[in-house]
């Protein structure tokens, strides 16, 4: 017997599951939450799904769908999201300390084999309760196993699975019935090689022989031969590396073709990388920029530029990054092209400790970090946008803002937004 | 050259980086902390504000923020926040009869229908603002 066994936490349509916690008059009807620019659904419920709508599906479709009146769209509230995704993170971390976020959504961890299952259901039990979430639970040997677990768990009213209680001639069966495609770590390109091999499930990629894998595909494949035999072989990553890069690149809501508004744009964009950085407690010594029409059949040839400019020092203050941003964005632009996507990368980060200050005059350094503070303290309590330097720091929004026409308010991170509670 | 002093803050009272420690820096756990004061437990806990009357006599305001815990469980006198027609309402919930009861004589009381009612969570703290204008900018 194992001591230890893996679980991995799924929370159920993610995102159209909070947007239920927050509002009781969608709860029970088809939701479909859309991405980034409104463009296409990202998650939907399984209303939604029974009405045919699809994963990925762009928003102009649907637009005509015929029972359109009785579904919901929303647009992507990643700020909500995120803050839900964090307190479900702080109630996995109240069973175990021994946990991996894997995604927004989805998390591992690590749990003694004894009484596996119920600690499964009451971790089930605490975010539905607590959060109001919805979340399957599977647990197995292994990580690989683990996910086939979780996809079980999605059929069974209970929604927890746990592998290492089913003897081991029905989980052969399982995996026989389990198409490799649906295998984690297994993609289309695998699948399609796979199948060329006369290898369809799951349980037909457990039986290759881990060195005939290992030579004909790769270690990563043969490693996953082994995870589904129940040899675990990917252990839980508690801390993510530290980030090496950062990137910040958006497709803008509407084109651009004017060039302040290209230079504004890359401004607003460091700008937002820069709180990220100090978020993570990291700076950059190289800024790139990345300007991209994205050309048609009727446009012409498409343009795509990219320049770096790199900085005395490494920093991660608005100013520097900022100015440096739209020094580059204005050498790089190039009059009557249509920008459709601008992107800032950094990528090569050091530790926010490891600068030290020698390049920089004590002056320019008192401006920045007191600027730096004064932003981030602003922001903090009114929003991103409510503050910025140049156009960033214009409250209307810039054409090229993410369109998000029905986004719901940012409930748990701003005081003016605070979900209602009526007293009447 | 003149060198600049910087007075730095851990955690604490000013350190002066050039001068004498501070004789109470070995006596020092830090400020008050609300949130660790008002919020028991804080990956269920939600701020809601309150819009209307009826739970003036209870202290809690129009324009109120309530402390909603989801982790605790009602029983017969907590106040609670409710989804009663699809609405988030905050109301004392009574057991016997089962009801949802108003801090303020001028509202009715919610009959709690057989099948039960959702509670979306307990409120633990009001916070009340005060002085002109409401103590702070909305």
């Amino acid at each position: 017997m194992r001591d230890e066994l893996f679980a991995i936490v799924d929370v159920d349509s993610m995102y159209a599951s909070v947007e239920q916690v927050f509002d009781p008059r969608i709860r029970g009807r088809p939701v479909c939450v859309l991405s980034n620019n409104d463009g296409c659904v990202v998650t939907m419920t399984a209303e939604a799904k029974a009405l045919g709508v699809e994963r990925g599906q762009p928003w102009f479709q649907l637009r005509n769908h015929p029972r359109r009146a009785e579904i919901v769209f929303l647009s992507s509230n990643y700020g909500l999201y995120g803050d839900m995704s964090a307190r479900m993170l702080a109630i996995l971390q109240s069973v175990t300390p021994r946990w991996e976020a894997y995604s927004i959504d989805e998390a591992f961890l690590r749990i003694p084999a004894e009484g596996a299952t119920a600690t499964a259901v009451r971790i089930r039990e605490r975010i539905g309760g607590w959060l109001g979430l919805p979340v399957k639970v599977g647990v197995a040997p292994s990580k690989t196993l683990a996910k086939v677990a979780a996809k079980r768990a999605k059929q069974r009213t209970e929604r927890v699975d746990n592998l290492a209680e089913v003897e081991p001639r029905r989980v052969q069966a399982i995996l026989d019935e389990f198409p490799v495609a649906d295998v984690w770590g297994i993609g289309p390109r695998l699948t399609a090689r796979l199948a060329a091999h006369e290898v369809g499930s799951a349980g037909q990629l457990a039986r290759l022989d881990p060195g005939w894998v290992r030579r004909n595909y790769t270690v990563v494949v043969e490693r996953t031969v082994r995870e589904l035999r129940g040899i675990s072989c990917i252990p839980l990553e508690c801390s993510p590396p530290p980030r090496r890069q950062m990137v910040h690149c958006r497709a803008l809501g509407k084109p651009v073709t004017d060039e302040h508004e290209v230079v504004d744009t890359a401004s607003t964009f460091a700008q937002r990388i820069a709180a990220k950085l100090r978020r993570h407690h990291r700076a950059a010594g190289l800024v790139q920029v990345w300007l991209s029409s994205g050309g048609s059949y009727y446009s012409g040839a498409p343009i795509d530029v990219h320049g770096s400019q790199a900085l005395l020092e490494p920093t991660n203050a608005a100013r520097p990054l900022a100015l440096a941003a739209a020094r580059l964005a204005r050498r790089l632009y190039q009059p009557g092209y249509q920008y459709r996507r601008i992107g800032i990368i950094l990528p090569d980060l050091v530790a926010e400790h490891q600068v030290t200050g020698m390049w920089t005059t004590a002056k320019n350094r008192t401006i920045d970090e007191a600027l730096t503070a004064a932003i981030d303290s602003v922001t903090s309590r009114y929003g991103k946008a409510a503050i910025g330097l140049g156009r960033a720091g214009v409250r209307t929004r810039a054409e090229w803002e993410m369109k998000q026409q029905v986004r719901s308010p940012a409930y748990t991170t701003r005081w003016d937004e605070l979900l209602v509670a009526h007293a009447r | 050259m003149v060198v600049g002093v910087r007075s730095i803050t851990v955690e604490g009272p000013p350190v002066v980086a050039a001068g004498f420690p501070s004789p109470a820096e070995d006596h020092y756990d830090g400020p008050l902390r609300l949130d660790d004061h008002l919020v028991k437990n804080p990956s269920a806990t939600f701020v809601l504000r309150v819009s209307g009357h009826s739970m003036t006599g209870a202290g809690i305001a129009d324009g109120d923020e309530i402390l909603v815990d989801r982790s605790l469980t009602a029983s017969d006198g907590s106040i609670v926040v409710a989804v009663v027609e699809s609405e988030f309402t905050v109301k004392v919930l009574r057991t016997n009869p089962p009801r949802l009861q108003a801090a303020n004589r001028e509202y009715d009381d919610v009959p709690i229908p057989e099948d039960g009612i959702s509670i979306w969570g307990v409120v633990t703290t009001v916070i009340h603002h005060v002085g002109p204008g409401g103590g702070r900018a909305r």
